[in-house]
Order: structure tokens, then C-alpha cells, then sequence
């Protein structure tokens, strides 16, 4: 199996992880158990996303690395997915922040932004990792 | 519990179950091939957490339990951070010692 191969085959976990917080979004419900489920199924996949994406990143930087003809090449190219790299880090970072403040909170609109961003990012992370080019 | 609770659960049941079939065969699919530690300790990691999403999903918290819960999402929230900062950190760590091994000691990002 390829590097390129096995970037593939992490991104396939994001469809998937996706297609679980479109459930998780369905859950959000009044009663506080179901927050409480909404928000645990809600972080949860938020760290599948994560571990994916932090196994996908390395696998692509190598990748990257491994293609360079050059050094120069080699530091543009992962300098560069380094900024993406940030966006990306900040999305989540973004995500885990409204997670915790739905927590403490009770009202539905936390909930609801909460929610938003965590499908926001593992959209992103998807879509990064199913077209990404080195 | 309603209908459409009812439905959801089913819905998140599925989704688990296919995410669940996916990482198992891509399990298989990198470890055989000799690879990494870290492949393993990230699919350990997510087959754990989708034993954790199965539970969560299969019980409602007595009302007692949700404060404790909820402080217990924070703190994951929180472990969640760091641990992607300490993921993407150890990735350009280990990238650049890979570009320094390639094209000399004195390269790097």
C-alpha cells in the first residue's frame, strides 16, 4: 500500500465519522439526558475525527517529503500544509471550546452552535483529506 | 422514550456499525502490511471510542449523573485540545527529522 494509498484509506474513516454526527445532529433534543448524549456522542466523534486527521497529516507530510526532488521543494510544499495545518488545528480547537461551553450551559442555541462546528470541521478535515494535493 | 428517539438511536446505530466494519478492515489492511505503531494505537484508539459512542448511545444517564457527565465532556473537550496539539507537534517533529535524514542535517522547516 502506497503512502497516498494509506491517506486514502484514513480519509474514508472521515465519510464515515460524517455520516455519525449527521446522526448526532438529529439528536439534539430538549431534555438534559439527551443533551448529555447529544454532547458525549457529539465529542466523541469529534475525537475519532481528530485521531484521523493527526494520522492522516503525517502520513501526507511524508508523502510530501518523499516526492520533493529538492530540499527546497520539500520545505515550500510542507511549509505549506503547515498553514492549512493551523486552520485546521483552530477548527477543532473551535469545536472542543463550544462543546465545553454547551456543557455548561442549557440553552439551545449553544447546543445548536456547538453542533454546527463540529460538523463544520469534520466537513472540512473530509473534504481536505479526499482532494488534498500535494 | 419517543418514536423519533427511537429512530435516531437507530440511525446513530447503523452509522457506528459501518464506521465500526471500516476501521476494522482498515485495521487489517495497514497492520498487514507491517506497518506502524501508530497505525495500531490509532485504531485502538477508535475502536475504543466507538465501544464508548455504542454504550453512550444504549443507555440514557439517570438525572443524578448528567452534572457528572457533563463536567466529564468538558474534560474531554479539554484532553481534546491538547492532544491534537501534541499529535500535529510529534507529526512535524517526525517530518522534519524525515527531511533532514533526506536532504541533509543542516535542512529543515
Amino acid at each position: 500500500m502506497t503512502l497516498c494509498q494509506r491517506a486514502n484509506a484514513t480519509a474514508a474513516f472521515f465519510v464515515t465519522v460524517f455520516l455519525l454526527i449527521t446522526s448526532c445532529m438529529l439528536m439534539s433534543a430538549c431534555t438534559r439526558n439527551q443533551r448529555v448524549d447529544t454532547l458525549r456522542a457529539s465529542v466523541q466523534s469529534l475525537d475519532v475525527a481528530r485521531e484521523g486527521y493527526v494520522a492522516w497529516d503525517l502520513v501526507w507530510q511524508q508523502a510530501i517529503v518523499a516526492d520533493a526532488p529538492s530540499l527546497e521543494v520539500a520545505v515550500t510544499k510542507v511549509t505549506e500544509h503547515r498553514k492549512n495545518q493551523e486552520q485546521i488545528k483552530l477548527g477543532f480547537d473551535l469545536a472542543y471550546r463550544l462543546i465545553a461551553l454547551a456543557a455548561t450551559s442549557s440553552d439551545e442555541a449553544s447546543l445548536k452552535e456547538a453542533l454546527r462546528q463540529v460538523e463544520a470541521i469534520i466537513r472540512e478535515v473530509t473534504l481536505l483529506a479526499n482532494g488534498g494535493t500535494k | 422514550m419517543s418514536d423519533t428517539s427511537d429512530r435516531v438511536l437507530t440511525i446513530a446505530h447503523k452509522a457506528l456499525d459501518v464506521f465500526d466494519g471500516l476501521v476494522r478492515t482498515a485495521g487489517v489492511l495497514i497492520t498487514s502490511e507491517g506497518n506502524v505503531t501508530r497505525a495500531s494505537s490509532v485504531l485502538r484508539a477508535m475502536l475504543a471510542v466507538i465501544d464508548g459512542t455504542k454504550a453512550a448511545l444504549s443507555s440514557s444517564a439517570p438525572a443524578e449523573d448528567v452534572a457528572a457527565q457533563l463536567d466529564a465532556i468538558v474534560a474531554q473537550a479539554k484532553a481534546g485540545i491538547e492532544s491534537l496539539g501534541a499529535g500535529l507537534a510529534e507529526n512535524n517533529a517526525q517530518v522534519d527529522a524525515e527531511i533532514a535524514k533526506k536532504f541533509g542535517p543542516s535542512s529543515g522547516v
